[in-house]
């Protein structure tokens, strides 16, 4: 779910930065980049984002995100409550309603961005207020975050190599439609009044710990819930997961502010692997499985 | 396109002698696509989202608050970018002249001395503010942000029909409007390359900023709105979002030492920047209203001690009297030694006897309006006035000459309009944006078009009836 949102924002921004005249993105990219496969060379906005929401056969979409995430909480129901449920399977006959995927191919696609990150609040706001803090909350809480850093290096890899090097440009609508995906560009004009700068930008992705969207905070949640979840434990517990998250928090914290492209790309390439790896312990530990 | 009833001898937007102009055809064809449910549908849609995002002004009536959305037409306003060119450089012109005159006006008055205006004019006008006598202002600048209203004649060519130099709205509706032309013409903005708009929040902050500069190297720009009560509170919260400012109103702010500070939860804090949206008489009770109670207490002092930036200066309803408006094209000859590159609207100062005569002999063939009124109130228009109107005009031009002037009526230009199912011609203006800052002057490629939706009427006033459109400026 944490995923659907994330796409939602970044194809609603990229949609209105490319009505705006501003995008330099190819959607032959795109389509690679979300296995998109067009018939008849039919290369129509509105055809490429009904695709990437609604094609149930591509594996990245929308629709199969849901779906999948409906077919997780059918087989939990016994540990999700109704509400839960309800919004899930609400959010997937959304999915599968023709007058959205007619709107999106054919009328305005601003309409369906908002009706489905909409339905993603529901589904954020039906956890936070009705969900037990239980360990399966926790699991839910921290798939999220881990999903949440691996989207946001992602994106900022792709930003960063699409724009990052172009030192004379004085055109930063690109930056702005970046921050806007992540909701952090009111953020940003907060704390940097009037100034808009590449490195800012980075450092408010990586490092502002009260930037929702940010690696620190994501890290910071990993850590709390992680700590939860062992604080639940009843027998010996065990500190490898902390181990690692403190790991990585560290990397973070104590690496001096990346500045060339390659530096910021092995530093993302770093807290992608330890991301990995703190996934990995979690299946080994909690979920008996090999790695 | 071929039903679309062009009215004779007026300019159209779009049309000219029956064939579309060069500049509307990309959008003409793609537009033809669209049958009437899909336009009727696009009306509703626009209709709803400007509702549902919030995007109105209230209408106070009997103590009850109407939300009310500023009514929308869908089908944009062209301009050629060689045409817009002309209009951006006959602004900046009347923009810098204007200028000079505050600082002059303010100062030295050479152009009283010179007998270039009559001193009479200046003094008799409601919002010269003598408190602003020898106030110097940074970078000399007055007229930070303006909205100058454009008009077309029946030849097409461009007048002046008004200068907004103090708290110009409507820019909200501008970017807003733009917004909904993507939503309803999806992928026809990009094809045919329409400037960009949205810079204008990045412009504004980047000046004031730089005025700031002059009191910190840091500093702090707030936002003053008159409250949730203002018609255009909705503007005043969106330009504070889109810049990153506070908004603040006047009982956030205090003034300490001649120093202007914010309330925070932290304790006060330095304000250097005031963008405000506070009539001048009610910035500050001190000194103006005193029974204001949207200005800051002192504001005026720290002000006129350099302490705090206040954006537009005040006193600037002096360069935007409608009696002062007529003696710009010669500010533009005295202070600039140029011909004024936009014409303004021939104008008959009722002081003057031989003008108010002709002008009561003429009645139906003028406009006539208040010097100190805006929004389309205090107006008179003679062709659709009754006998008791124009005689109670008439009475009260001779009371009080100064309060009125009058105007031949100019055929506004007609653009085309989506009502009731079909292509319609109404009345337009334009008002563009310009931003003065230390690096000169700067205007956005666009502006709010405000439409008359009545048939026949020429009056575009959002208060009046009017409605907006956005507008495309396209290679």
């Amino acid at each position: 779910m944490e995923r659907t949102n994330f796409q939602l924002k970044v194809f609603h921004t990229r949609y209105i930065a490319y009505q705006d005249g501003a995008s330099v993105e190819s959607w032959e990219n795109f389509c690679e980049e979300n296995q998109i496969e067009i018939d008849n060379e039919d290369y129509s906005f509105g055809n490429l984002i009904s695709k990437a929401l609604f094609d149930i056969n591509n594996d990245l979409s929308i629709a199969s995100n849901i779906f999948r995430a409906r077919e997780n909480a059918r087989s939990a129901q016994d540990h999700i409550n109704k509400d839960v449920w309800q919004c899930l399977n609400d959010f997937h006959h959304q999915m599968k309603d023709h007058f959205l995927f007619n709107q999106s191919r054919y009328g305005d696609p601003i309409s369906v961005f908002d009706l489905l990150v909409k339905q993603s609040m529901v589904y954020y706001g039906v956890i936070d207020n009705y969900v037990a803090r239980d360990e399966g909350y926790c699991f839910l809480e921290l798939g999220k975050y881990i999903e949440r850093i691996l989207n946001s290096i992602n994106l900022i890899r792709k930003q960063w190599i699409l724009y990052g090097e172009d030192l004379l440009d004085n055109d930063y609508s690109n930056w702005r439609y970046f921050l806007s995906s992540v909701s952090g560009y009111d953020f940003y004009l907060r704390h940097n009044l009037g100034t808009m700068e590449k490195e800012r930008i980075f450092y408010q992705m990586i490092y502002e710990p009260l930037f929702p969207n940010s690696i620190t905070y994501s890290l910071n949640e990993l850590d709390k819930f992680s700590k939860q979840l062992n604080s639940g434990e009843q027998g010996e517990s065990d500190e490898t997961v902390g181990f690692f998250i403190g790991k990585c928090i560290a990397n973070v914290q104590f690496t001096r502010h990346p500045r060339t492209r390659e530096e910021k790309m092995l530093f993302l390439a770093r807290i992608e692997s330890d991301i990995y790896e703190i996934s990995n312990i979690f299946n080994h530990q909690f979920f008996g499985l090999v790695v | 396109m071929s039903g679309y009833p062009a009215i004779n001898d007026i300019y159209d937007e779009m049309m000219s002698d029956n064939v579309v102009r060069n500049h509307y055809r990309d959008f003409v064809t793609g537009f033809s696509k669209f049958d009437v449910s899909e336009m009727d549908q696009k009306n509703d849609l626009a209709k709803k989202l400007f509702m549902t995002q919030g995007i109105t002004f209230t209408v106070y009536n009997d103590g009850e608050g109407i939300e009310k959305i500023f009514p929308f037409d869908v089908v944009p306003r062209i301009i050629q970018s060689s045409e817009w060119e002309f209009i951006q450089k006959g602004i900046k012109q009347r923009l810098k002249a204007l200028n000079i005159f505050l600082k002059d006006v303010y100062h030295q008055q050479f152009i009283i001395k010179d007998e270039v205006l009559p001193s009479s004019l200046v003094y008799t006008c409601p919002n010269y503010l003598r408190e602003m006598i020898n106030v110097d202002v940074p970078f000399d600048i007055y007229t930070h942000i303006s909205g100058i209203d454009l008009i077309r004649d029946y030849d097409g060519s461009y007048y002046v029909l008004e200068d907004n130099l103090r708290t110009p709205s409507g820019v909200s509706y501008m970017l807003e409007n733009r917004k909904m032309s993507y939503r309803l013409f999806p992928n026809i903005l990009p094809n045919i390359k329409v400037k960009q708009v949205n810079i204008y929040p990045d412009l504004l902050i980047k000046n004031l900023l730089s005025f700031g500069r002059q009191i910190s190297a840091k500093p702090n720009v707030v936002l003053l709105t008159p409250g949730i009560f203002n018609s255009a509170y909705f503007e005043h919260t969106t330009l504070a979002r889109l810049m990153g400012i506070e908004l603040v109103e006047g009982r956030d702010l205090v003034v300490q030492n001649h120093q202007v500070y914010m309330k925070t939860t932290k304790g006060l804090k330095k304000v250097d920047v005031i963008y405000r949206r506070v009539d001048d008489e009610f910035i500050d009770p001190l000194v103006f209203r005193q029974d204001s109670v949207l200005g800051v207490p002192g504001l005026y002092h720290a002000y006129r001690k350099g302490n705090v930036i206040i954006v537009n200066a005040m006193g600037n309803g002096v360069a935007d009297d409608k009696a002062i408006y007529s003696y710009v094209p010669d500010m533009i000859r005295y202070y600039l030694g140029e011909e004024p590159i936009l014409k303004s609207v021939p104008t008959y100062r009722m002081e003057n006897l031989d003008e108010r005569q002709y002008t009561i002999e003429n009645m139906h063939k003028m406009v006539v309006k208040k010097t100190n009124e805006s929004g389309g109130y205090g107006m008179l228009i003679g062709d659709k006035a009754t006998d008791e109107e124009i005689a109670e005009f008439t009475k009260q031009i001779n009371l009080n000459p100064r309060s009125y002037i009058a105007q031949p009526i100019i055929k506004l230009s007609t653009a085309p309009c989506y009502i009731n199912g079909v292509l319609q011609p109404r009345r337009v203006d334009l008002r563009p944006f310009a931003l003065y800052g230390p690096d000169g002057i700067e205007i956005v490629p666009g502006g709010l078009t405000r439409v008359a939706l009545k048939e026949g009427s020429i009056v575009v006033n959002s208060s009046q009836g009017g409605g907006s459109k956005d507008t495309w400026v396209v290679d």
